[in-house]
């Protein structure tokens, strides 16, 4: 497949220039512009980014592998969007106006606002800060084991995993660093292109494929039969878990949060969210029928990573024709794509954090400090995603339920004014020591609810019982702001 | 959309689609009547989905917010 190769060489050199562009556009070394690109994303830009950046690695390759093997009962990932897009009407309208108002640039900065005047700000801001750093973690390990297992097979094995996962991890921090958040936006515009154009070809491959959509339901049916029956209480419990879970964490994802920081409008912000869901609902679609399409596919083949399936369909079907092999190349790139604008994202937000939301005080002048940071994460992300025993969706959901844990502080802080920053640090403190305690037991969920919840549960309930029982004496009042 | 009880109406027809979508007011393990080749329950999760992201594009694209300053 030296067709895709070559594509992927000069998707590279495509990205170059526009870095270099956005370095040139860049207007001072402050955080605000290197992280925010000084707020001035305009629809198409945003949109393109918010799009880029929500749909991963994971979702193309790891959903395709999960819908190849859960067959029907896996249409509760369109569920699971649906869910994540309805969730930002939550933060989104009450956050920009303080955002822009109080100049925030990074997820910690809501945390300084909001509670200032709090005796433990500083560690609920460092505690918090910590949990999203490995979530970003998290994430941009996913992109770096999807890149690797894309490029193996592509290549069959040529480009071996390892060093699949190095020249990503290179490729990526390299723009990252060159350009900020301008250049993270202006090539998300190209790969969220690329994706759109990708999930097209997806829609031929399975026309071509399925013989229509009854015909597609057909074999389904045959092949997966177990998966036809109305879902049994276990996975209707997961089913709704998992868009709980999704709606409650996702709309806290630092990447997302300083995109509505970044935005040039309220209006082009909201714009840019509400065709962020019609998009992201089209993609899933054709991913869900992609993934059915492969159950009959390789109906007879034996598959041991799931997370093989959709580089093996797109080997496959470029073998059957020069038009196929050029299609399949494209939409390989839109993985690749998808990959990468997730990956830059992440990292830069991993970064923005690591250097504003840890430390006592932070610096908004002068990037030297940020490149250190930036290399020095890569080389650890990059050394821990050689590691291949672990499935996508899996990383996915522990992803998910550690983001879950810092929906208090976010959204609940955001409407209800009264909450303190001890009752949200004690719920905070809960939810994580459970959470890890059930992954340190291998223990996924409890009557098919996803442990993340219940651990959210926990954090709910010790926040509530804090907020009850503190005293209003030590109110904003009688204290100086601590920031 | 100025109208805020119409907003929240349309924010909790969301959530009951949403609920909708997932068949537990049917028997666990009954067989399901098949359109287009897929049992019913799947149909009707999608559509719960594609009428959730056209309740939600509309609330965002009727938002009326105030004025703000250019950042």
């Amino acid at each position: 497949m030296s067709l895709s190769l070559w594509l992927t060489l000069a998707y590279f050199m495509v990205l170059i220039p526009l870095c270099i562009r956005a370095r040139k556009a860049s207007q001072s070394d402050k955080a605000e512009d290197h992280y925010l690109a000084s707020r001035s994303l305009g629809f198409f830009v945003l949109f393109f980014t918010l799009y880029a950046t929500a749909f991963s690695g994971n979702t193309l390759v790891g959903y395709t592998g999960q819908t190849y093997l859960h067959g029907y009962h896996w249409v509760l990932t369109v569920g699971l969007w649906a869910a994540i897009a309805a969730s930002f009407h939550f933060l989104v309208p009450k956050l920009r106006p303080i955002s822009v108002q109080q100049k925030f640039v990074t997820p910690g900065d809501w945390i300084r606002f909001r509670f200032q005047k709090d005796l433990t700000v500083l560690i609920l801001r460092r505690m918090l800060a910590i949990c999203l750093c490995l979530t970003m973690a998290n994430f941009l390990f996913a992109q770096l084991k999807a890149a690797g297992e894309i490029l193996e097979v592509i290549t069959d094995e040529a480009i071996p995993y390892t060093v699949g996962v190095i020249m990503f991890a290179l490729v990526i921090l390299l723009y990252d660093s060159i350009g900020g958040l301008r250049a993270v936006a202006w090539t998300d515009v190209f790969q969220g292109l690329m994706m759109f154009t990708g999930s097209v070809f997806l829609i031929v491959w399975m026309i071509e494929n399925s013989g229509g959509i009854t015909a597609l339901g057909n074999s389904v049916s045959q092949l997966r039969p177990e998966t036809v029956a109305v879902p049994d209480s276990n996975v209707q419990i997961r089913w709704l878990s998992i868009m709980l879970l999704g709606a409650l964490s996702v709309v806290v994802y630092p990447q997302t949060l300083q995109r509505v920081f970044a935005s040039s409008s309220t209006k082009t912000l909201n714009r840019s969210v509400g065709a962020l869901g019609v998009i992201g609902l089209f993609t899933n679609l054709v991913v869900l029928l992609v993934g059915w399409c492969s159950i009959s596919l390789f109906a007879h083949t034996e598959i041991r990573n799931v997370d093989q399936v959709l580089p093996m369909l797109l080997e496959q079907w470029a073998t059957s024709s020069l038009w196929n092999g050029f299609a399949a190349s494209i939409v390989l790139l839109a993985i690749l794509a998808a990959i990468m604008s997730t990956a830059d994202s992440v990292l830069l937000s991993l970064v923005s954090m690591l250097r504003h939301d840890i430390p006592h005080y932070s610096e908004r002048q002068g990037l030297r400090q940020d490149y250190v940071i930036a290399v020095a994460v890569m080389a650890a992300i990059t050394l821990c995603a050689l590691n291949r025993d672990i499935t996508l969706w899996r990383l996915i959901v522990i992803k998910l339920e550690l983001l879950v844990q810092c929906f208090p502080a976010f959204v609940i802080a955001l409407h209800l004014p009264r909450i303190r920053s001890g009752a949200v640090l004690a719920g905070l403190i809960t939810g994580v020591v459970i959470l890890f305690t059930a992954i340190f037991l291998g223990m996924k969920n409890l009557w098919g609810i996803n442990a993340g919840l219940i651990a959210l549960a926990a954090n709910l309930l010790v926040l509530s019982i804090v907020y009850f029982f503190q005293s209003p004496a030590t109110g904003l009042n009688h204290s100086k702001p601590r920031l | 959309m100025q109208n805020k009880i119409l907003r929240t109406a349309l924010q909790l027809l969301m959530l009951f689609l949403l609920i909708l979508s997932v068949p537990w007011y049917r028997t666990p393990g009954t067989e399901p009547v098949i359109y287009l080749g897929m049992p019913d329950w799947v149909l009707i999760a999608l559509t719960c989905y594609v009428v959730v992201i056209f309740i939600n594009l509309l609330l965002w694209l009727s938002r009326e917010d105030p004025q703000e300053l250019d950042p």
